[in-house]
């Protein structure tokens, strides 16, 4: 029995391969059938295979952890799509190859991403397509078709859009633009003109004479500590440089190729502070960092007892008016009623689950810079934070409760279900076991600060107040820290939030200095924003100086910011950074809602939820270029780069300009640099070759352009903000 | 097989007030209903046909899921329906497999896809630690519209040697997934 299953098993396997290689004679599948039928080890076996085999199918064999599911959503999405965007009349198309922009997007190996969330909206567009003898009616019905009206015999699809051998591929390859080195942060691109030694006398307008000094603080200190270490700083960034990187950090995307030539052709000596300024007072600040705050206070994973609207409309008013950061810590921290109503409930509204443990160790993480939650199971092992003193903090949210309630509109009789945060008359302590197994009681403290702990005393109040009173707040210290890193990739301390004895800030000095400048400006978030964009370690370039090399904190070193560190761009940024680049906002379709709608769903698809005791979550986005396919894998980002009449492409392929010129906006517009002339002379390259037959002359060019401006915004250098 | 009046025949329930769930699980069971079907139409592009086909099908009656129950067995009942149309259609000039081995399969297709996850987590390790060049020859080979023949005429190598290469890293690949399963369960 044994010779026979050896013997099996090496014919099995031979009969395997040559199943993966679609080689069986009708004889081979016979004998397979045979063995399998009569061995249930030998159909494990099979399964095992087949498993091994279609998972290598599905995944192009990368070695990426995490499932295809939203590619391939979003496939499906598309094939339904695709034929939605056909006429709306019955139209024969023989065997339809596309080979349009979305020929870019199939051509992609799949690459993987979490939880992926896709909408129905479109799929309602109801669709049949019928196979007659050869040809495929398109029907486009009424969008507003419910799924389900049409019988199951018209469900037949056109074979050839998805028969993956046939997809037409559009080489890229030999239009790869050189790509940034990761490792030694260096970005090959020449400047337009020399960098500018700035003038530091003409660093005006200020909100006053204390800024100055503060940046001249921030500048000393920083100095010395190159000194220290015997570091030159790199030289300042050019224009171009400098320019992406602001509008990235301030306003999260690139600058338009207007602001772009504004900018260039202002020749006031102080056109970068006055441009620090302009940004802070835009619209899209406000933005962006609702964008940041709304995805730290409560995730990017959809909530159902969160209303994110609603915390984003408290947080845009937030950034808007320019609260003091103190008031908008305070009222996160304290937010009593409705979470519709007050969109600042939402925060602990998230995190009240679990005996509010995940809502202490967020608090503490996000506004102190301090990791608390292993003490809540031990005494912190590396500073001095005991167990208790997490409980001790835990003990202010004992009184807060979330209720969820239901509500019938008056208007329109529909039920609306919303969270409410309740503050219930509770007194005395918290309880928690030690590691003894012994149940300990643990009454409000904060920083030594005891507070009356009857039940008439609003805890959460209390604990906002002693957040925020004194000189030195630790609230001031975490946002110093954690704006730091937010425009220079790494802040003073190795984890922003994670401060402590056991993490020393590389700066001391000026990280306490700036903090209680923070405190004395009244907690002005613009006004730290200005200090660090004007000072001269933000105005350096991000490739390596001769004497600076050691500085690289990618590597685990401390960082010296003697240079400027690359940061690559959120999923946010990226997104709306394309948006820019390619003009489509001029082309979509739908309100405005709908625009919100898409870029939601396009972001969550990025979203891996931990399910830990701390609600922790993480972006799989890695600002990669492989992040950056699968981000061309939605419709807008199709249409985006199509030639539609409308968007940034078809509009410059069809200027009556010079073809160099056309490259040269194509560049601006993705890079804000012009082409390097290796890259134009490659370009022209691609532009002389011969018409192929079949196509008119223009109709080649602005499939070319179409590449090269698929090219740059591929690059490693569009993703990366340096 | 189950008929199509049975699939029908279903309650109807309330249609799903927030679609986000029927969204998630349908994005979830892509990967395991495409290795069901692969299972009984052991070829991918086939396999793939047969996967859109269910998938308008699950949209179509995504009514008449009912949350709760077991949404990978709800659709693989809609996928055994879709391949013995797809048979159909081929008029038998092109079925490798009978009938009765179908639903043989089927039935332990549908107890194994069950851990797929860990299954596909245990493969992508495996991967990771395969030789470089072994990995590079078989990412050539699973990428999109290649195989053996078209991945032996660009390296310029014998095809039979190619087969043999992708042969024993399909093996090694197989036997590494299976020691990891067998570590975890063990633990």
């Amino acid at each position: 029995m044994s010779h026979n299953k050896n013997g099996h098993r090496a014919e099995l396997f031979k009969l395997f391969d040559a199943l993966c290689e679609d080689r069986l004679s009708s004889q081979d599948w016979t004998r397979l059938e045979k063995i399998l039928s009569a061995d249930k080890k030998a159909r494990k076996q099979y399964l095992d295979f087949v498993f091994l085999h279609g998972s290598l199918v599905w995944n192009a064999a990368t070695d990426t952890e995490t499932g295809t599911e939203t590619v391939y959503a979003n496939r499906f999405r598309r094939f339904l799509d695709h034929h939605s965007f056909e006429e709306t009349k019955p139209q024969p198309v023989k065997n339809k190859i596309r080979t349009d922009s979305r020929s870019h997007v199939t051509s992609i190996t799949p690459v993987e991403n979490g939880k992926g969330r896709v909408t129905l909206a479109k799929i309602s567009s109801a669709i049949a397509l019928v196979f007659i003898a050869g040809f495929v009616l398109v029907f486009v019905w009424n969008p507003f078709t419910p799924i389900g009206n049409s019988s199951p015999k018209e469900i037949v699809r056109n074979r050839s859009d998805l028969n993956r051998n046939e997809q037409p591929q559009i080489t890229l390859g030999p239009l790869k633009l050189p790509e940034v080195d990761n490792k030694r942060s260096i970005v090959d691109f020449k400047p337009l003109e020399a960098p500018r030694p700035i003038n530091r006398d003409l660093i005006v307008p200020f909100h006053g004479s204390d800024d100055v000094a503060v940046v001249a603080l921030i500048d000393k200190k920083i100095r010395e500590a190159w000194k220290e270490e015997h570091l030159e700083p790199s030289a300042q960034a050019n224009d171009h440089e400098w320019l992406r990187r602001v509008y990235l950090d301030i306003v999260g995307q690139i600058p338009s190729l207007e602001e772009t030539n504004t900018f260039f052709a202002d020749n006031r000596p102080y056109k970068r502070n006055q441009l620090i300024d302009d940004l802070l007072s835009d619209p899209r600040y406000v933005r962006h960092w609702t964008t940041i705050w709304s995805n730290l206070l409560v995730g990017r994973q959809p909530n159902e007892d969160v209303d994110r609207h609603a915390l984003e409309r408290f947080l845009r008013r937030s950034f808007s008016e320019n609260r003091p950061w103190k008031d908008i810590v305070s009222d996160l921290v304290s937010a009593e009623g409705r979470s519709d109503e007050n969109g600042a409930t939402n925060f602990l509204i998230a995190h009240l689950n679990n005996q509010a443990v995940p809502a202490t160790a967020i608090t503490t993480r996000l506004f102190l810079g301090m990791q608390f939650q292993c003490t809540q199971c031990h005494d912190h092992p590396f500073n001095n934070s005991k167990q208790n003193q997490f409980w001790e903090l835990n003990s202010f949210f004992k009184q807060t409760k979330k209720v969820t309630k239901r509500e019938r509109n008056g208007v329109s009789g529909k039920l609306k279900t919303f969270s409410v945060l309740e503050n219930r008359l509770l007194g005395g302590p918290s309880y928690y076991e030690n590691r003894q197994s012994r149940m300990r009681a643990a009454l409000p403290a904060f920083q030594g600060h005891k507070i009356n702990d009857d039940a008439g005393t609003n805890r959460r109040q209390e604990l906002a107040r002693l957040f925020v009173s004194g000189n030195d707040t630790l609230v001031a210290t975490a946002m110093v820290n954690r704006m730091w890193a937010h425009f220079f990739g790494f802040g003073f301390t190795a984890k922003i939030d994670d401060m402590g004895p056991h993490n020393k800030p590389s700066h001391p000095i000026l990280l306490k200095r700036l903090s209680r400048e923070f405190v004395q400006s009244g907690y002005d978030l613009k006004r730290l924003i200005t200090w660090i964009c004007s000072s001269e370690a933000y105005r350096l370039s991000s490739r390596f100086g001769e004497h600076n090399t050691v500085d690289n904190p990618e590597i685990g070193r401390v960082p010296w910011f003697s240079k400027m560190y690359v940061k690559s761009m959120t999923a946010e940024q990226l997104y709306d950074s394309l948006l820019v680049a390619t003009g489509v906002t001029a082309v979509q379709r739908g309100t405005w809602d709908d625009v919100q709608k898409e870029r939601e769903d396009w972001l969550t698809q990025f979203v891996v939820n931990f399910e830990t005791e701390e609600n922790d979550e993480a972006s799989t986005f890695e600002g990669t270029i492989s992040s950056a396919l699968l981000m061309m894998n939605s419709p807008v980002i199709e249409m985006a780069l199509s030639l539609k009449p409308g968007t940034f492409l078809e509009k410059t392929t069809v200027k009556k300009i010079s073809r160099d010129e056309k490259i040269r906006l194509l560049a601006l517009a993705a890079l804000c640099r012009n082409p390097t002339a290796k890259e134009m002379k490659f370009f022209r390259l691609q532009l002389a070759q011969k018409t192929p037959s079949g196509q008119t002359k223009a109709t080649k060019h602005a499939r070319i352009l179409q590449d090269i401006f698929w090219a740059y915004l591929n690059s490693n250098e569009f993703i990366l903000i340096h | 097989m189950p008929s199509r009046d049975e699939i029908d025949s279903q309650p109807q329930t309330e249609k799903l007030e927030d679609s986000e769930e029927f969204i998630r699980l349908f994005t979830r069971s892509q990967r395991r209903l495409f290795l069901y079907i692969l299972s009984q139409v052991p070829n991918p592009v086939e396999a793939d046909e047969i996967l859109q086909e269910t998938n308008l099908v699950v949209w179509k009656k995504s009514h008449q899921f009912q949350p709760g129950t077991n949404f990978i067995a709800w659709s693989c009942r809609i996928a055994t329906y879709e391949v013995y149309k797809f048979r159909d259609r081929r008029k038998r000039e092109k079925l490798h497999f009978s009938e009765s081995f179908l639903q043989q399969v089927a039935d332990e297709s549908l107890e194994r896809i069950e851990d797929d996850e860990e299954r596909h987590t245990a493969l992508m390790e495996c991967m990771k630690r395969l030789r470089s060049e072994d990995r590079e020859l078989i990412q050539m080979r699973y990428a999109p519209g290649e195989n053996g023949k078209s991945v032996a005429k660009i390296l310029g190598r014998p095809v039979n040697s190619v087969y043999q290469s992708l042969g024993r890293i399909r093996r090694v690949l197989l036997e590494c997934v299976n020691r990891r399963l067998a570590a975890e369960a063990n633990t």
